[in-house]
């Protein structure tokens, strides 16, 4: 490709994924962003990081599946731009939903899976946004700035779980998510298998030495764990809602139990000195 | 005794408010461009209503109201949760006009010595319409003040003459998919919620004064999005207990099984009364947005209403019957 072609390519990025900000900009100053603003802000930046990161982790399968390679170097690129959303998503929530209330936001933290789920898929961004450079390329060396950006599978997966356990029943669009991730990754599982497979088949037994016998069994793990994981996404979604919240439930109803034996008394006593609150209020004004 | 507490406002609240309105004085302003201003006697600055809704005049009952800012109406109208028209915020307001509301009927029967089928437009006359204004809280941890226009449900369960073995209220919504198109099936089979929806209240519950059979809203009315032609309004409960769109009333000696109480027993209990201090499982009850505001506020036990109601729980555990 020309480097005008390549240019022209990047400026497209640029553009494409700086449209949703600018669309909720102009919702913005076009009083449009619905009768609850944090929330709908929250939601699109969400589902913005979602198919941003979906976008970059499907170039690959795109090589894989149709041999079309050049969007390979936009992966990057497009990774860096779902940070920035998530970015943004976290900086609302920050910010505008709970205004640093560092207690509230610790217990979410802590206390709710999709909070924690959520929070750890950012967090491991955090050092593939930080290596994106040429230079950090350099400085760690190919290969362990690859292994290193291996991260993004797991980051993403923790990212599709998020979504599905805050939505509400009822809701496909997360489990969408998750099915087109799986599906990703499952393309990238099959096409390593494959690639191990041929590479047995056409090397002589005789060449083979030990090192390099051990060298394909480690790649043929690697393969098996990121397909094994594929296929538990795509099974967990097939699955269905009811066996998500049930699992999730099960862990909360013993937490909410032990709260319940803890605190019973307290907010019992709470609940009352409420009442009474209201009460004397009421006698003032009369 | 008027229940309204004078609102707790601080200096900076009040700021946050005037800014609000102003900003929102231009979009206003385009909408009363577009829109014949519906005069609306007991709630005024709600903003325009579309002169497509009748006017429903009704006198204010201060008793039963809070003196909290109701919200505009273009708020109350453009973000409902309303499942029968799909599972987004905005998709009630979207396709809200499939739904006729009338001609309409509502039966009212199961434990009760004159059971009998009613025109909703008779059903409306029943007894003197009044306007309350509520606070909404939402099981999803938002509100709104809306000012509802109907009379206590107890009217109506008084006159068809509860037998002495009911103990509960079910409350049925209407199944017609062709008027809610989010009841057709799922083409893959992810479960929702089981159609028609369901809802129910302990008779004491249903019999409280709060309780309000509602036939409308902001001087008007009930719009498609907020559950025409006929609701219940239950303020001290989360949203999903005020059941929309009304077909049936009956009264039942069991507990009866409710939507969301079965979807996910867990995080949707059969009271799901207000409580600040039982978490929903994926989020805090503490505090709540109110649309408009830009800071979280406390949550209230009952929603505000707990001098009211909070007698009819006295030696329940509202952590376990949440």
């Amino acid at each position: 490709m020309t480097r005008r072609g390549r240019a022209a390519l990047k400026a497209g990025v640029w553009i494409g994924c700086l449209s949703p900000l600018l669309a909720l900009l102009y919702r913005y100053w076009t009083n449009d962003l619905t009768a609850n603003p944090v929330s709908f802000l929250t939601n699109t930046l969400g589902d913005w990081t979602l198919r941003l990161l979906l976008t970059s982790l499907a170039l690959t399968p795109l090589r894989i599946l149709f041999g079309i390679g050049w969007p390979m170097p936009l992966r990057r690129l497009v990774g860096l731009f779902a940070f920035f959303y998530a970015s943004l998503h976290f900086a609302v929530w920050l910010v505008i939903d709970q205004f640093f209330d560092w207690p509230a936001l610790l217990a979410d933290i802590l206390k709710r899976p999709f909070v924690t789920a959520g929070m750890c898929a950012l967090t491991l961004l955090v050092p593939l946004a930080v290596t994106s450079t040429a230079g950090m390329v350099k400085r760690l060396g190919a290969r362990a700035w690859t292994r290193l950006h291996r991260l993004v599978y797991v980051s993403a997966v923790l990212g599709a779980v998020h979504f599905i356990w805050l939505a509400k029943v009822g809701r496909v669009t997360p489990y969408s998510y998750a099915g087109i991730l799986a599906l990703l990754l499952g393309i990238r599982a099959v096409d390593g298998v494959r690639r191990l497979l041929r590479r047995r088949w056409n090397s002589p037994s005789h060449l083979k030495g030990d090192t390099r016998m051990r060298t394909s069994l480690r790649e043929w793990a690697r393969e098996l764990v990121v397909l094994a994981g594929s296929v538990f996404l795509v099974g967990g979604c097939a699955h269905s809602m009811t066996a998500d919240t049930k699992m999730l439930d099960k862990g909360m109803t013993s937490d909410d139990a032990g709260m319940a034996t803890d605190k019973g008394m307290s907010t019992d006593k709470e609940m009352r000195q409420d009442t009474g609150m209201t009460q004397d209020q009421g006698t003032e004004k009369q | 005794m008027p229940i309204g507490r004078a609102p707790r406002l601080t200096e900076a609240e009040v700021t946050d408010e005037a800014i609000y309105l102003n900003r929102r004085a231009f979009l206003a302003a385009a909408a009363a461009a577009t829109l014949a201003l519906g005069g609306s006697p007991g709630s005024a600055g709600a903003g325009a209503v579309p002169s497509a809704l009748g006017p429903l005049p009704a006198r204010r009952n201060p008793r039963w109201s809070t003196t909290e800012p109701t919200n505009r109406f273009d708020e109350a109208t453009t973000y409902n949760n309303f499942y029968e028209f799909g599972v987004d915020k905005d998709d009630p307001a979207r396709l809200g006009h499939l739904l006729h509301p009338r001609p309409w009927t509502v039966q009212v029967g199961g434990l009760v010595r004159k059971p009998a089928r009613f025109d909703v437009d008779d059903l409306m006359k029943l007894a003197p319409l009044e306007e309350r204004i509520y606070p909404l809280r939402c099981v999803e941890a938002w509100s709104m003040v809306i000012p509802w226009i109907g009379y206590p449900l107890s009217a109506l369960l008084k006159r068809v003459e509860p037998l002495g073995a009911a103990t509960f209220v079910a409350f049925t919504t209407l199944l017609d998919p062709e008027q809610f198109p989010a009841q057709t099936p799922p083409l893959l089979g992810f479960g929702g919620l089981d159609w028609p929806y369901a809802e129910g209240l302990r008779l004491d519950e249903a019999l409280h004064p709060l309780t309000l059979l509602t036939f409308g809203m902001y001087g008007h009315v009930l719009p498609n999005q907020n559950g025409a032609p006929i609701r219940v309004v239950v303020p001290w409960k989360y949203g999903f207990k005020s059941a929309k769109s009304i077909v049936g009333i009956t009264l039942v000696r069991e507990q009866p099984k409710t939507a969301w109480n079965t979807a996910a027993p867990q995080e949707y209990g059969f009271y799901a009364n207000v409580n600040p201090t039982v978490d929903h499982p994926r989020w805090s009850q503490a505090t709540e947005r109110r649309l408009g505001e830009f800071r979280r506020r406390k949550t209230a036990p009952f929603n505000g209403f707990a001098e009211e109601v909070a007698s009819l729980y006295t030696g329940m555990d509202l952590r376990r019957d949440y």
